[in-house]
């Protein structure tokens, strides 16, 4: 087990009612695991879709400032110190 | 017969205050369409070559698109080009809001202002009614007062374009505003504004627009509404405008913090998008049909930097903030009010200022300089006074008001070495060793650097399905990994001819190519029921591609090549020194050799060949 600091942004972090908590988890499935225990299935409608149970379009998860779907997706693994950030929809300039 | 236009066109001879109308020309929207392509096509023709941009023989043009005042979502829009006195090459700036759709209504689609007034004056345009009219009234105000001055000499419902002080002492990035607060800023076209002393264009437009397809056009405009409200990013983008960019930036290692050295801000969370909404925020608002609202509507309640007014938007966060290592957020939203006020582009402000600061830091530039103004980072009484003294180039604000290339000239000491700008015009807000299709995108912009020219934020954060679709499975996942150099000068090619349409079309960049909801086949579908204009998506492309050709050969003429395409060599040579994008540098020239290949252009030369320019009837 990995312990890695999450942190949650806009609509997330509401959901969240926290900025960023420290988690600890293998990898990107087990932190999801986690948060659900954690914040309940409320939260988790927020972050994922119901069909795919994977996260909603254009919201992101990434490891380190690198999306999950650049790494190895939801079995990417974690290591002690990572910084996890989930993002609703944003971008731009 | 072309519908969904005004129908004619407004020459405004400032040397003889003569005014001509002359109708829009169906041959040139088959081949350029409006907005950004017609102003390419007539301001190549016309501003002579060698000529001083600030002198009467530069021609300044505004446009609305073909679709500007309709009913397509966030349907705007207008452009302002120029040559650039920043640049010394194309200038070209656009701005959202009410003041375009009004001139379409009163029945133009551009106006083009020869020649410079003796006296200052202003434009009043009353439907059929164009008048010169003089500017003694508001010459000397800011952009607000004479918002108010003359909509209340004309009427609460005219709209306002204007330049602000700045724009009248000719700051190399003085904007050109409308609608109070929005901002045709980049180019510094404002200072061509007021080297004609023309103070502002006062529109009132009772029309109508006659739609090619009424009941087609209502339909489709009814889907498209429904697409775009159904976009996750649309409740996002009301809620948070562009602000929480700021949040995205720093965790991509895409935030310029102490001018570019580094693409992080410990203190981001200060000047956050989540900051300003929870703390600041009066209302989102949004410009004509926009269902994104981005625009902000902000207040600072105390002292010293109270105002109400609308802003922020991330670039100014970061140019202001972050790039100036300045946390505090409440002198970040007061300067950029001041410089709407004002009239000037955020970005080179901040840019230029931030330039001086690490010029300060590095010694190169003193108090004496200064006058005695301390410019440690994250001085944000400096920032404040500075953007003042820029305005009105009072002592050192009339160095940075020459923008950091020109000032780095003047000041020289190796100065030069901490300007980060491509031909002259400041870098904007992305960090490019974190992104870099932005780099390629920023050396490859018509206008200097610029990243929204090209826009290429389809590797920003996760649009692998659009880059699937738009360009095949292939390319993935290179093409949409922000640190992979791979494919982006396809990506930034493809980028540019959709963004020059986009911008030739009249609506937002937002619903467009972030989300990127709509493409060519919608602006296709659009131009047939709302002008009767049958041009595929593959002619929309090629017209694109017309457009960026002839930006390019306007360049090329005043001496622009390869040479030129080039980044600050703080990007290129010196790796990021932390965060996520730590230890990257931006791999420019095989960048570069892709997209001259993708574009037609000799790759020695970085001119478009004599094979590319036949192919898009340029020869
Ligand atoms: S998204 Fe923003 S810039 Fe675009 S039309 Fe809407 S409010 Fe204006």
């Amino acid at each position: 087990m990995a312990t890695v600091t999450v942190k949650f942004y806009a609509g997330i972090r509401e959901a969240a009612g926290m900025r960023s908590k420290e988690f600890e988890a293998e990898d990107i499935s087990g932190l999801l695991s986690s948060l659900r225990e954690k914040f309940g299935d409320e939260f988790m409608d927020v972050l994922l879709d119901e069909e795919t149970g994977e996260l909603k379009r254009f919201y992101s998860c990434m490891v380190n400032g690198k999306r999950i779907e650049l790494l190895d997706g939801y079995d990417t693994a974690l290591e002690d110190g990572d910084r996890v950030a989930f993002f609703p929809p944003v971008g731009g300039g | 017969m072309i519908k969904g236009i005004g129908g004619e066109i407004l020459w405004v001879d400032l040397d003889k205050s003569h005014i001509d109308k002359r109708p829009v020309d169906d041959e040139t929207v088959y081949k350029y369409l409006l907005g950004a392509g017609l102003l390419s096509k007539v301001l190549y023709e016309k501003i002579p070559l060698g000529i001083d941009p600030l002198s009467s023989k530069n021609i300044l043009g505004i446009a609305t698109g073909l679709l500007t005042a309709s009913m397509f979502p966030q349907a705007s829009r207008h452009v302002i080009a120029g040559l650039s006195p920043l640049t010394d090459i194309w200038g070209e700036s656009h701005a959202a809001g009410f003041w375009g759709p009004e001139l379409k209504l009163a029945g133009y689609d551009a106006i083009f202002f020869t020649g410079a007034s003796s006296d200052p004056v202003y434009l009043n345009i009353h439907d059929t009614e164009v008048d010169l009219l003089d500017a003694e009234p508001v010459w000397g105000r800011d952009v607000f007062e004479t918002d108010d001055i003359l909509r209340e000499r004309h009427g609460k419902q005219c709209r306002v374009l204007s330049i602000g002080q700045a724009g009248e002492n000719r700051v190399r990035f003085a904007a050109i505003m409308n609608d109070r607060d929005r901002a045709s800023a980049r180019s510094g076209l404002g200072a061509v504004m007021g080297s004609k002393r023309m103070k502002a264009v006062c529109v009132r437009g009772t029309g109508r627009i006659e739609v090619a397809q009424p009941k087609e056009y209502l339909r489709t405009m009814d889907r498209f509404y429904e697409r775009m409200l159904a976009n996750p990013f649309t409740p996002e983008r009301a809620k948070y405008g562009t602000t929480n960019l700021v949040e995205l930036m720093h965790n991509i290692g895409r935030l310029p913090s102490y001018n570019m050295r580094e693409g992080v801000f410990d203190e981001y969370e200060d000047i956050s998008g989540e900051t300003i909404t929870e703390e600041y925020l009066v209302k989102p608002r949004a410009d004509w049909s926009c269902l994104q609202r981005c625009g902000r509507f902000t207040r600072v309640k105390d002292r010293p930097y109270k105002y109400i007014g609308g802003s922020p938007e991330f670039e100014s966060q970061s140019s202001l903030g972050s790039r100036c290592g300045n946390r505090n957020v409440e002198s970040v939203l007061f300067s950029h009010h001041l410089a709407n006020q004002y009239g000037m582009d955020t970005i080179s402000l901040g840019a230029t200022i931030s330039w001086a600061m690490e010029a300060w830091e590095e010694g190169l530039i003193t108090e004496e300089d200064t006058g005695g103004l301390d410019l440690d980072w994250g001085n944000h009484e400096a920032i404040v006074k500075l953007v003042k003294m820029i305005a009105f180039r009072e002592g050192f604000g009339d160095l940075l008001a020459e923008g950091s290339y020109r000032a780095a000239q003047k000041i020289g000491r190796g100065s030069e070495e901490f300007v980060m700008a491509v031909k002259k015009q400041e870098i904007a807000g992305q960090e490019p060793r974190a992104q870099k299709s932005m780099g390629l995108a920023a050396v490859t912009a018509a206008r200097g650097a610029d990243h929204l020219y090209a826009f290429p934020v389809l590797d920003e954060a996760g649009f692998d399905d659009e880059i699937k679709e738009r360009f095949g499975k292939k390319y993935l996942p290179e093409m949409a990994d922000r640190l992979d150099p791979t494919y982006k000068g396809i990506m930034v090619k493809e980028c540019e001819d959709y963004m020059v349409m986009i911008e030739s079309v009249g609506v937002c960049k937002y619903g467009t190519q972030i989300p990127p909801e709509f493409y060519y086949d919608d602006i296709s579908e659009a131009l047939r029921v709302h002008n009767g204009i049958n041009l595929s998506p593959e002619e929309l492309q090629e017209i694109g591609e017309r457009i960026v050709n002839l930006n390019r050969m306007f360049n090329v003429e005043r001496g622009v090549t390869r040479r030129d395409d080039n980044l600050p060599k703080r990007l290129t040579d010196v790796p990021s020194p932390r965060g996520p994008a730590k230890g990257q540098v931006v791999e420019l020239e095989p960048m570069l050799d892709e997209y001259y290949r993708q574009r037609g252009w000799d790759p020695e030369t970085g001119i478009p060949t004599e094979q590319t320019l036949k192919r898009l009837g340029l020869k």
